[in-house]
């Protein structure tokens, strides 16, 4: 018998809870249901699931204190769905440790690439297992080399800048998942740097001059505007 | 602070409440007032060394419209009432014989005193209420383009609405007669009409980030590359069959926006040229750098604007005619793209290229612009 992936649904609507549960059903997943902030940390605690949906908008606590609360001792993905639509509300789910954000109204095929990415980086040590094993990533014409720290596109050198190349393997190593600016500053720069993002989406443009056919139409590195970025699934 | 009770019947205590409402005092309003009443007294003092006749009512002209500028300046009728009171005790202090004192002794001067005083306290009033009165007539007109907002609001919802609940209903209570294909056709129908509604919804939701035309909106520095990207990124989910070709400039260019607004504009701009360019089959967005200005300008290969729409296009009034896809309308997308343009000091126009429609959304590239 096949062993399932077992997701929790956070919801306090049935009619979002009940679709959920049936778009992951048909397609592989055991889905347990429940409507509240407490009785959602007890099912966390006794039946560790392998993911979470979580609504933030719950009848009895904000959704946001269940995920610092499993965030207390638990890497375990989870997966904000939420009407809230304010980049601000994003990057604090996102800073709290939520793996991703999807905002209502999503589509349904989006939902489960947001699962599949989220459960798959969990489960792999360096966050992505293409990495570990050959020391380079690659989606599309693009190849990051991480042994020779390079990035190419077609096989040809992008010819980046040391900073920018960091940008781009840093994104690659969480490749599927959006990056908030505050992170990737934080990471290339050091906790002390300065929050201005500037700088950081100079070097974008400039990167998506580099590797992007139309960089207004990029296909590898995806803008989550007032968020961050998010890089291509790899292959 | 309690409310001080005065022992008045409830109605003249209301009435008592509405004038000291107005009896509002503020610093500004008393410099405003002083300076009007010196450069009165300068004036008269300069006036009487050509008074000759010893006629002394041109003072008193002067002191009303001292009064009359003191309401027009001033909030509220306090400062005005105190200038007709200060105003005429020096007209009969300084300027009246004998000079220098208070004297109701000059004939007939007690009764012209009264009558002046009354005239500038009521000309005080007046012109206080007045102010209120344009005030007032503001704010109304401020609710009825919030209430013309919600009539076409609730018009473009019930439509797409009408279309959910219908289909459900059919696929409900007609399960089993239905073939496949018809089932798959409701059920397309209902999403279709639903997506229509998340649109409208986020229109919706743009107007509230530019708030009531008081609070500024929150600009940053935007890549306007990137902004260009998350609209197409959403107009190609859902328009896929559309070709979408984006020319940017060589450089990068940081346009101080509020980005999830500016998104929406070219969105919507976008779902306006795929609806209602009807033959659209690809749209080109161009961006420009002239100076301290960018233009983002958005050009279809359509049916174009019908001309005697062109002009009228972004005031947002939702045509009443009765044929025609009444659903169509972008009534709210494009009030919401001059709104949004008109919040970052820019301007948004429409023509017809002769293949097509195009619309330029222009913004500028300096902050200090907002004066």
């Amino acid at each position: 018998m096949k062993i399932k992936d077992k997701v929790l649904i956070v919801e306090d609507e049935q009619s979002i809870s009940n679709f959920i549960s049936m778009v992951l059903t048909a397609n592989g997943y055991d889905t347990m249901i429940v409507r509240g902030g407490e009785e959602a940390l007890t099912m966390i605690s006794s039946h560790c699931p392998d993911l979470i949906v979580l609504d933030l908008g719950l009848p009895d606590m904000d959704g946001i204190e269940v995920l610092k609360s499993v965030r207390k001792w638990s890497n375990l993905p989870i997966v904000v769905v939420s009407a809230r639509t304010h980049e601000r509300d994003k990057v604090e789910a996102l800073d709290y440790g939520a793996d991703d954000y999807l905002v209502k109204p999503f589509g349904t095929s989006e939902l489960l690439a947001r699962i599949r990415t989220a459960i798959r980086h969990t489960r792999t040590a360096l966050s992505n297992s293409q990495i570990a094993q050959s020391g380079k990533f690659t989606t599309g014409d693009l190849t990051i080399d991480y042994d020779k720290h390079q990035v190419l596109i077609c096989g040809e050198n992008a010819k980046l800048t040391v900073n920018e190349y960091k940008i781009v393997a840093l994104l690659g190593k969480y490749s599927g998942k959006v990056l908030t600016y505050d992170f990737i500053i934080r990471e290339l720069w050091g906790p002390k740097a300065k929050t201005d993002n500037q700088i950081l989406r100079v070097n974008m443009a400039n990167i998506r001059r580099k590797i992007e056919k139309n960089p207004g139409t990029p296909e590898y590195i995806f803008t989550e505007v007032g968020v961050g970025y998010r890089m291509r699934e790899g292959d | 602070m309690k409310e001080i009770i005065i022992p008045w019947p409830a109605k003249w205590r209301k009435k008592t409440k509405l004038l000291t409402k107005h009896l509002t005092y503020s610093g500004k309003d008393f410099i405003i007032s002083m300076s009007l009443y010196l450069l009165a007294t300068i004036l008269c003092l300069i006036l009487r060394r050509f008074d000759t006749e010893n006629d002394t009512s041109y003072v008193a002209m002067i002191f009303l419209l001292d009064v009359f500028l003191t309401a027009l300046l001033t909030d509220g009728y306090l400062f005005s009432v105190l200038m007709a009171i200060f105003g005429m005790l020096s007209v009969d202090y300084v300027f009246t014989e004998p000079y220098w004192n208070i004297s109701f002794t000059l004939a007939g001067f007690p009764l012209t005193f009264l009558v002046m005083m009354f005239i500038a306290i009521a000309t005080a009033v007046i012109t206080s209420r007045g102010k209120r009165v344009e005030e007032l007539t503001r704010e109304a007109n401020e609710e009825k383009i919030h209430a013309n907002l919600l009539r076409a609001v609730s018009h473009d919802i019930r439509t797409p609405l009408t279309g959910i609940v219908g289909a459900t209903n059919v696929l409900m209570e007609q399960e089993n007669t239905l073939t496949t294909e018809q089932r798959h056709e409701l059920l397309c129908n209902a999403n279709e009409e639903a997506q229509w509604l998340i649109g409208i919804v986020e229109n919706l939701l743009s107007v509230t980030r530019i708030g009531a035309g008081e609070t500024k909106i929150n600009k940053t520095s935007e890549l306007a590359e990137e902004v260009i990207e998350g609209a197409v990124a959403k107009f190609s989910r859902r328009y896929p069959d559309i070709q979408v070709e984006v020319t940017l400039l060589p450089e990068p260019l940081l346009v101080p926006m509020d980005p999830l607004l500016m998104t929406q504009v070219l969105n919507n701009l976008l779902e306006n040229a795929a609806i209602h360019g009807k033959s659209t089959s690809c749209i080109k967005i161009i961006l420009e750098k002239a100076e301290n200005r960018c233009c983002f300008v958005v050009e279809d290969d359509g049916e174009g604007i019908p001309s005697e729409e062109v002009a009228t296009l972004f005031n947002g009034r939702i045509k009443h005619t009765s044929q025609g896809d009444m659903k169509r309308n972008m009534g709210i997308g494009l009030s919401v793209c001059h709104a949004v343009v008109q919040a970052h000091n820019g301007r948004i126009w429409a023509e017809n290229t002769g293949s097509g429609a195009r619309f330029t959304v222009e913004l500028p590239l300096q902050e200090g612009e907002n004066a």
